[in-house]
């Protein structure tokens, strides 16, 4: 299943290279990724720029599925995830505060300051979050909070616009529909290498999370140190939600559904299998979704994209959800 | 006393209630008329002239949504055949604008004292403009590019300038008492169509006679230029994406046409269509590989150079026009092309022959090559 996966992100990254407005033949194609030169001079920088754009994909969609799994397995919610829960909303926050302070506040900060805004952004609110978790132990009342939480960053966003100018707002709109497009080598090296990190340095939560799965009492007698387990995931999925939402916009559904479609698929609740099927599959839903985007010669936004596959997959589980309580 | 006299009466009260009066107007109620004028190039407005008033007309043009809005100055007493709502009696005192192109017209009219309120105060770069719009106190009657009901109202316009975006929002001003006229001078497809508009500005503010002669002058300026122009044989291309889609201008709008008339060929055939249209990056990058000119218009820092703009995206030094030193900058954020842009095309156009060698001696003022 696993291999079906990964041959599908092969096929599916193909597709991305050589589908798009211009029309480029398949021993260009190899020429160029074998660092060869072809006669048209744009054709390499439109092969590096999907090339950048798949792999951003990739990345991105691993990260996110990955934070909803994480997500969902400590909040014991399969609707949890980084939208829902108001962590992308919060690393939208910290963009917002770059992007619509003014020009002199972007170029005072630069790229970087984005970034570390974002990453406050969603750390923040996830921090809340869990001081919130103190206090309200049902998880679907902690759902709602979360829901909250990105309903006030989404109105702080709102006043910000106030002060924005034209260019601003059209900037700030336009990163809010999503891309895996424009990222330049440089910033791909740092979005892979940060997710990268944080996919490696998540197998230490793996143990936590199938003993979680029975409960965090039950965990605690197996040994887990539920402090240390906190931290990992604020840290793990407040820096991944954070660094995709920086670079892509507020990508939607794919942390919430990606988890679900792993469990529709895979019957095995031990998260050495769930993990990698999770990252396998946020990879090739991103891609989708991206090649959806690129065939409509990109009139529809990213976020529309996910939004159409990731929908009726969360309708499914509550559907089902519902089920198993009645 | 007979009771009969009294249903009498109510009779002749209802019926003489129901007559429709013409009492005649004052005399500060007529518009004074200081020249006729005669539209020779906009499509977007027409003007009659009839014994008894003027009428304005401004409506869609083309295949564009379709509106159309009328306005009416009474230029005699007695005007029987006047429509109540579209009549605006006597001179205009206060303007209310929502663009800021408006303010560039009425400013070249040296009717700026006009204006109470205005939409976007912050895109008038003109600093004499903006001093005198501070000076006159003038209401910034739009928050987040929404129009606040409740400032305009506070301001009291005779008249409210108003794009045709949305025919109800029309509906909305009548419901609230505020007049209002369509101004679509940026759907005109040349930029002589869009200059003319000042002769509808100078009739709204009674001055006919110095729109006519602004008009005629920058109409000889520009079409002796078209005369000295060279068909220069090279392909343009306009603008910089937005993340992977560029928004191109259509060959049919102003800025094409009014760079076509500096001899230059645009990259793209005209589709039919008037508004912008989305490229992906990735097919303009490809074309741009065969366009001799690439002429932008952004808001970028005061020195901004051809080596910043190759640092956005590398494919840009791959360019033809970035190859042979062709690019032309208009900084929008520091020159006012969008407001005082609009009542300056010959200068625009003189920018653009300087820019491609065909006149010298031109201190350029909107375009000039990328350094």
């Amino acid at each position: 299943m696993l291999a079906l996966g990964l041959s599908a992100i092969a096929l599916l990254f193909a597709l991305n290279l050589l589908l798009g407005d211009v029309s480029i033949p398949v021993s260009d194609i190899f020429t160029l990724l074998s660092g060869g030169e072809v006669e048209n001079n744009s054709w390499s920088y439109i092969i590096e720029s999907r090339l950048n754009r798949s792999i951003v994909a990739i990345f991105s969609g691993a990260a996110l599925a990955l934070s909803g799994i994480i997500l969902q397995v400590y909040f014991r919610n399969p609707l949890a995830g980084p939208g829902v829960l108001g962590i992308t909303s919060g690393a939208s926050l910290g963009v917002a505060f770059i992007m619509l302070g003014g020009v002199g506040v972007v170029s005072f900060f630069g790229q970087i300051g984005v970034i570390v805004a974002g990453i406050l952004g969603a750390v923040s609110v996830l921090f809340l979050l869990l001081l919130v978790s103190k206090f309200i132990h049902n998880a679907v009342t902690l759902l709602v909070i979360g829901l909250m939480f990105g309903y006030f960053t989404s109105a702080v966003i709102d006043v910000l616009f106030l002060w924005a100018d034209l260019d601003e707002t059209r900037a700030f709109v336009i990163w809010g529909m999503g891309s895996f497009e424009g990222l330049q080598t440089a910033d791909l090296l740092l979005m892979c290498g940060i997710i990268l990190l944080a996919i490696v340095s998540s197998a230490f939560l793996i143990k936590p999370m199938n003993a979680l799965v029975l409960g965090s009492e039950y965990a605690s007698s197996l040994g887990i140190n539920l402090k240390v387990t906190k931290y990992l995931v604020i840290l793990h999925t407040g820096v991944m939600a954070a660094i995709v939402t920086v670079y892509c916009g507020p990508i939607s559904f794919i942390g919430v559904a990606v988890p679900q479609l792993v469990r529709l698929i895979w019957s095995s609740k031990n998260h050495f299998i769930q993990i990698p099927a999770t990252l396998i599959l946020g990879a090739a839903l991103a891609l989708l979704a991206d090649l959806i985007v690129r065939v409509s010669g990109n009139t529809l936004p990213l976020n529309t994209v996910t939004a159409l596959i990731g929908a009726p997959i969360i309708i499914y589980t509550i559907i089902k959800l519902n089920k198993k309580i009645a | 006393m007979d009771l009969k006299i009294i249903p009498l009466t109510i009779s002749v009260f209802i019926l003489h209630a129901c007559v429709q009066h013409q009492s005649p107007l004052e005399s500060n109620q007529v518009h004074e008329i200081s020249d006729t004028i005669k539209v020779e190039y906009a499509e977007g407005f027409e003007v009659n002239y009839t014994g008894n008033f003027i009428q304005i007309i401004s409506h869609s043009i083309a295949n564009n949504s379709a509106f159309a809005d009328t306005l009416e100055f009474p230029t005699a007493k007695v005007v029987p055949d006047l429509v109540g709502e579209n009549v605006l009696a006597g001179q205009i005192e206060n303007i209310a604008c929502q663009s800021s192109t408006h303010v560039a017209f009425l400013s070249t009219l040296k009717s700026i004292d006009l204006v109470a309120g205005l939409c976007g105060m912050e895109y008038v770069q003109n600093s004499e403009i903006n001093t005198t719009l501070a000076e006159n106190n003038v209401a910034e009657i739009c928050a987040a590019e929404q129009v606040d009901m409740e400032v305009l109202q506070k301001i009291n316009t005779d008249l409210f300038l108003i794009y045709p975006f949305e025919t109800e929002g029309k509906a909305k001003y009548d419901a609230a008492g505020i007049r209002t006229f369509f101004i679509a001078e940026y759907l005109e497809q040349t930029a002589l169509a869009r200059l003319e508009w000042i002769k509808l500005f100078g009739l709204i503010t009674g001055k006919s006679k110095e729109a006519n002669v602004y008009f005629e002058k920058a109409e000889s300026e520009y079409l002796s230029l078209i005369r000295a122009t060279k068909q220069v044989d090279s392909k343009f291309i306009l603008n910089l994406p937005y993340k992977e889609s560029w928004f191109m201008p259509s060959a049919n709008s102003m800025i094409v046409n009014l760079i076509e008339d500096a001899g230059l060929t645009y990259y793209y055939p005209s589709s039919g269509i008037t508004e912008n249209e989305t490229r992906s990056t990735e097919a303009v990058w490809n074309d741009a590989m065969y366009a001799d000119y690439w002429i932008i218009m952004a808001s970028r820092p005061v020195d901004f150079s051809l080596a910043d703009l190759l640092t956005e995206e590398p494919v840009y030094k791959e360019f033809l026009s970035v190859k042979k030193n062709q690019v032309i900058f208009c900084n929008t954020a520091t020159s006012d092309y969008f407001v005082q842009g609009v009542v300056e095309p010959q200068i625009i156009l003189k920018d653009i022959l300087l820019a491609t060698g065909q006149v010298s001696n031109h201190q350029p003022k909107y375009f000039s090559l990328l350094k």
